[in-house]
């Protein structure tokens, strides 16, 4: 792995040592001739209890950088630069061995399909007591105990019983709970939930959503949310973060964001939803096109392609990270007014 | 919309699936899977339909009944007056009723060409080969590809939303006059989703369709359809104007369902959730009224008889199958008659 040491510079070391840290984080993956640039540039950083919502489109990048904060894309055919600071330590920098503690006791995941996450052939329970034996946290027995505790703590009915059942006897919702339940297992202070809700009802979703927003309240956990539906964001998040072809095209606080977005491709993603308010036979103002090609990234804002309020520069130079009324936005034109640019629709 | 013309309808439809309890003994316990259980439904040419209702509901199982990929136990479907197997040919019906499914992928076939895929149809109706390429290449022109760039590309040269283009145009190339659409836009990102939307809308325009909307996003469906019917553990608890139906849902279960909706308000988060739990499992359904285990307004009724489809506020086209609707029914919170 080729990583660059970065200067650190004075004003970020007098802040308290967020909790998560990215600086210019840059993800290829290497696929035959090809060259996928999957993250271009990445600066992100998340304080102790709080919640960040990553969101995108597929390809957007936004389970690429998740993953990379537990380091688990193939390493022969990835290349990772830049820094990914958990507490104090660099992940990048970590062997074998640290990962592997590390891996679960400071920073655990939730996956999009539980079914596929976890191990068909021992019992939840069992797997939530190897990985508290693992990582040296208490005898066997107390282990049971405590995936009681915690089987109870995500609510699942008749813990004592289901502790030693399979995956596939389970409902999804319960299969969900019942890896929210091994991720906390080891008391990580970071939980990475990469599309969690995205394969449940909605009716099962927003039961999730709560939970993970009450185990982070009680357990001060920060949390980095992956998904692609900004209702469901909106709902556990302080800070949503929009990406596009690999870069965080705008960032800021959740409540701020959804009133006045700033970034074309935000407003775009916001506009294009079918909701309540919509009269029948009114066209969806959609975005045309489609995301670009990762391979072959263009020379300027990656957006630009689709964006109705580009200019020449947006072909030719990359914007930079500009702060707007405290909203991080990447876009040589961003929006003052959300009625104007409604309006220019 | 009910002064319109029946275009397709079936009644009591029903399909019970028999399956081991447990599938690694041989010879195990064989129980029934209520996939759909007594279904009515009627679609009124030029309307769409949305269907709506949790995983494990029924409502791919209808879309696949309704359209003969499965057998129906109990139901018959009839096509503009003819009974579908008896007064009409399979073949005959499919030509008019398609179907574009949610796995944009995996529902065309990766050896033939985009444009091969939307001709074959055409063909295996008669149609020479050179009139359904031709015909072909308009349908692509009408789903937003042209056919010099994207004909002759294969499935996997292409993006998720045009792959869900090229499986609606290979459905129109039969010029069918219904299309059912099961999750068909639910795989695609939002932006293109709103893209496809707006395409089949278009076109439902233009040919004079009539479509049959499943999905789980109930934010399309209110966007989308004319009419919804709500699904619960194989059965229909309410249907009705889409405007009615989401303005004032009858159903506890419908109102459960529509406020699980993510309240896209970071000042009004939802604090509670609507519902506890999972769906029940359609092997053993509860007795009664199916969603009396979930809901709040249960009482010992509810456990013992299964309420009947009735109008609410003497309004034919709106029904739901609740005991707070029966005014007679002596549910303690009945609406009185």
């Amino acid at each position: 792995m080729n990583r660059p040491t970065l200067p650190q510079s004075k004003a970020e070391a007098a802040d308290p040592v967020p909790r998560l840290s990215i600086k210019q984080l840059k993800v290829r993956f290497q696929a035959g001739a090809r060259q996928i640039h999957a993250v271009n540039g990445l600066d992100l950083s998340l304080s102790a209890g709080k919640t960040l919502a990553l969101i995108g489109e597929s390809g957007s990048g936004k389970s690429v950088t998740l993953r990379s904060i537990l380091r688990l894309h193939p390493p022969r055919s990835t290349l990772i630069e830049g820094s990914i600071r958990v507490g104090d330590q660099e992940v990048l920098d970590l062997s074998p061995t640290e990962l592997a503690d590390f891996r679960g006791a400071v920073a655990s995941m939730i996956f999009q399909e539980p079914l596929l996450a976890l191990d068909p052939v021992y019992s939840v329970g069992a797997q939530i007591v190897e990985s508290m034996i693992r990582h040296g946290l208490c005898s066997k027995a107390d282990a049971w105990k405590r995936a009681v505790e915690l089987f109870e703590r995500v609510r699942i009915p008749s813990p004592e019983r289901r502790v030693h059942a399979y995956p596939h006897e389970m409902s999804g919702g319960m299969r969900q709970r019942a890896m929210i339940a091994l991720a906390m297992s080891c008391n990580p202070s970071l939980l990475l939930a990469d599309e969690p809700t995205t394969a449940l009802d909605a009716t099962v979703q927003i039961q999730i959503l709560l939970l993970l927003r009450e185990l982070q309240a009680a357990m001060n956990l920060s949390i980095v949310f992956v998904t692609h539906d900004i209702g469901a964001a909106i709902e556990v998040a302080d800070e949503i973060a929009v990406m596009y072809a690999g870069r965080i095209v705008e960032q800021g606080a959740a409540k701020q964001m959804m009133r006045s977005p700033k970034h074309p491709y935000t407003f775009a993603l916001l506009m294009s939803r079918a909701h309540g308010g919509l009269t029948k036979g009114e066209r969806l103002p959609a975005i045309a096109g489609s995301p670009p090609d990762l391979a072959r990234l263009p020379q300027g804002c990656a957006f630009a392609e689709r964006c109705d309020r580009r200019k020449e520069v947006c072909l030719s130079t990359q914007p930079d990270i500009q702060q707007r009324s405290g909203q991080a936005v990447r876009c040589h034109f961003p929006i003052e007014s959300v009625q104007e640019a409604a309006k220019a629709k | 919309m009910s002064d319109g013309k029946v275009l397709l309808q079936v009644q009591g439809l029903q399909k019970h699936f028999p399956v081991r309890q447990n599938s690694f003994i041989p010879g195990g316990k064989r129980v029934l899977v209520r996939a759909v259980d007594g279904v009515d439904l009627r679609l009124y040419e030029g309307e769409t339909l949305g269907v709506v209702g949790e995983s494990g509901c029924g409502k791919s199982t209808t879309a696949r009944l309704l359209m003969h990929l499965i057998e129906p136990d109990e139901g018959s479907v009839v096509f503009d007056g003819k009974t579908v197997g008896r007064d009409l040919s399979l073949r005959e019906y499919r030509r008019q009723v398609q179907m574009v499914f949610q796995d944009s992928y995996s529902s065309l076939n990766p050896r033939l060409t985009v444009l091969d895929s939307i001709a074959f149809g055409p063909q295996v109706h008669g149609v020479s080969a050179g009139q359904a390429k031709a015909r072909a290449e308009d349908f692509m022109q009408r789903v937003g590809l042209d056919p010099s760039r994207f004909g002759e590309r294969y499935p996997h040269e292409l993006s998720g939303g045009q792959r869900q283009r090229v499986n609606i145009a290979r459905a129109l190339s039969l010029q069918p006059r219904v299309i059912i659409l099961d999750e068909a836009v639910s795989a695609l990102d939002k932006s293109v989703e709103a893209q496809v939307i707006n395409l089949l809308m278009d076109l439902k325009d233009s040919l004079g369709l009539t479509y049959l909307f499943i999905s789980h996003d109930l934010h399309v469906v209110r966007y989308i359809s004319d009419r919804v019917l709500v699904m619960y553990l194989g059965e229909v608890v309410e249907t009705g104007p889409a405007e009615t139906l989401f303005k004032a849902p009858a159903h506890p279960y419908t109102a459960a369902l529509l406020s699980s909706m993510p309240s896209m308000d970071p000042d009004h988060r939802t604090e509670e959730a609507p519902l506890s739990g999972d769906p029940p499992n359609p092997i053993n359904p509860p007795s009664g009224c199916r969603f009396h285990t979930r809901c709040k307004y249960q009482a010992s009724m509810c456990q013992q008889s299964a309420p009947s489809l009735v109008p609410i506020q003497q309004q034919a086209e709106h029904q739901a199958a609740c005991f707070l609707h029966h005014p007679r029914s002596r549910h303690p919170q009945a609406i009185k008659p």
